[in-house]
């Protein structure tokens, strides 16, 4: 069984009317296993949308044309080197189009998870959530949300220390299941520090039965539902792949 | 649809807020009536709001007695707080309700950490028609403002008209703000939209507050 998918939807705003989405999420077959890339621009940043496109597009493109992951240190050279590509696009393009923008209008957060053929590996700057599961649909890995103090903050890729705040970890698995979530999603998905079963269990037990369509369909409406509204009104995004 | 999917109803996060208020002689009269019946206001708006009544945590403060720091109403939800009634009487120890109000977000803070409930940035309102009468107020003042940049706290001095703004400008580096015509009810209408703004929002944005129609910057 191999199938990955990802989705992305639009929060509200306080007049209870759809704002443009900033977060962004991708996932992607490779010739040995997944990748899965989900970004969230921040509220603040006036250009966030297009700069967590940019890197989820970048990584995934970087990813895929360098697909021999050896170790840790070989992924975490990739992402920073992705990352850093992104920023230089962006910074081209703000020229282009003469966006004056800052480069906090940029910020983004960054979560990234790669199956090899005999691996899997995660990097995770800020905020939302990586889990791996078993064949059980049991967690077997989980990367935490990195808020520093307060709920309203996070790091992004545009901090000027961000390499040190970015999160690389390698799971000595290829036989998992994985999802990535932005914070949008991880106040219904997080019960304290561990995934909430009862929301994680029967997505990734629907997600193995589902068609590619099925599945967009069925996570699109249950991100859009008045019930995930009501936890969050921010956007909302998950990738995932299903291995086992 | 997703069969048996059930969303974690999260509600474990917190503001919260400490309101600092003037309880001294000179607030007798029509100031400490409208004081408290902008209270009332505060809890009704509070318990009117689905969210914030949830995510907002008070501590009602009052300064006034013989230099008098008073515990009104201890850290309580929003959903569960009830309008104190403030008196009139005493002096105006600002610098020492100041002290008193940084001290219990700290110890709500480590509050929150040990039990694993995330929280956003707290707030300070301070409310006052006069200036500081304790002798070391400026201290406190320096205190707050440093907590400020360490981003431990948002402060709003607040004064009515006769208040002494270039005192309460020592509170804060984002400057004090002018109370028109003891105009509490609004102020404190602004106070609940205030928080409930601020308790819903998001990474990486600044809280919008809502527009001040109770006041304005002193000249």
């Amino acid at each position: 069984m191999n199938k990955a998918g990802a989705v992305s939807v639009a929060g509200l705003t306080s007049e209870q009317k759809p704002k443009l989405n900033q977060d962004f999420a991708v996932s992607a077959q490779i010739p040995f296993g997944n990748i899965a890339v989900v970004s969230d621009g921040a509220g603040s940043g006036v250009h966030s949308n297009i700069s967590s496109k940019c890197l989820c597009k970048t990584v995934i493109r970087t990813l895929q044309t360098d697909p021999k992951i050896d170790d840790i240190a070989k992924f975490s050279e990739l992402i920073v080197h992705s990352v850093e590509k992104s920023l230089r696009a962006l910074s081209r393009l703000s020229n282009i189009y003469q966006l004056e923008a800052r480069i906090t209008d940029f910020s983004a957060t960054l979560l990234v998870a790669v199956q090899t053929d005999d691996h899997c590996f995660c990097a995770h700057l800020g905020d939302g959530a990586c889990m791996f599961f078993n064949s059980d649909d049991e967690p077997i890995k989980i990367s935490l949300p990195d808020n520093g103090e307060y709920l309203n903050e996070t790091y992004f890729v545009t901090d000027t220390n961000w390499k040190t705040k970015l999160r690389c970890f390698e799971l000595a698995e290829r036989k998992t299941n994985c999802l990535l979530m932005s914070d949008g999603v991880t106040p219904f998905a997080l019960r304290n520090k561990d995934p909430f079963l009862n929301f994680t269990k029967p997505l990734l037990n629907f997600l193995k039965k589902a068609t590619f369509d099925e599945a967009t369909t069925a996570v699109n409406a249950m991100l859009n539902s008045a019930d995930a509204t009501k936890v969050s009104k921010d956007d909302k995004s998950i990738a995932w792949w299903i291995s086992c | 649809m997703i069969p048996d999917l059930v969303l974690q109803d999260n509600t474990n996060q917190r503001l919260p807020c400490v309101v600092l208020l003037d309880g001294s002689t000179s607030m007798d009269g029509k100031a400490i009536d409208n004081l408290n019946e902008g209270l009332s206001v505060l809890e009704r708006e509070l318990k009117a709001d689905d969210i914030a009544s949830l995510r907002v945590q008070l501590l009602i403060l009052r300064i006034g007695g013989h230099n008098d720091v008073e515990v009104l109403t201890d850290w309580t939800d929003a959903i569960d707080f009830s309008a104190p009634l403030i008196e009139a009487n005493g002096t105006t120890p600002l610098g020492e309700g100041v002290k008193v109000a940084l001290k219990k977000l700290e110890e709500q803070k480590k509050r929150y950490k040990d039990n694993q409930i995330t929280y956003n940035r707290p707030w300070l309102f301070m409310i006052t028609d006069g200036a500081p009468t304790d002798p070391n107020w400026e201290k406190a003042a320096e205190k707050a403002v440093e907590s400020e940049k360490k981003g431990k706290v948002v402060v709003f001095p607040i004064g009515t008209e006769h208040a002494d703004f270039d005192t309460l400008n020592k509170f804060s580096s984002r400057g004090a703000l002018m109370l028109k015509d003891l105009d509490f009810k609004e102020l404190f209408v602004w106070l609940s939209q205030s928080v409930s703004a601020g308790s819903q929002t998001e990474i990486g944005s600044e809280t919008q507050l809502p527009a001040i129609s109770w006041g304005a910057v002193p000249s």
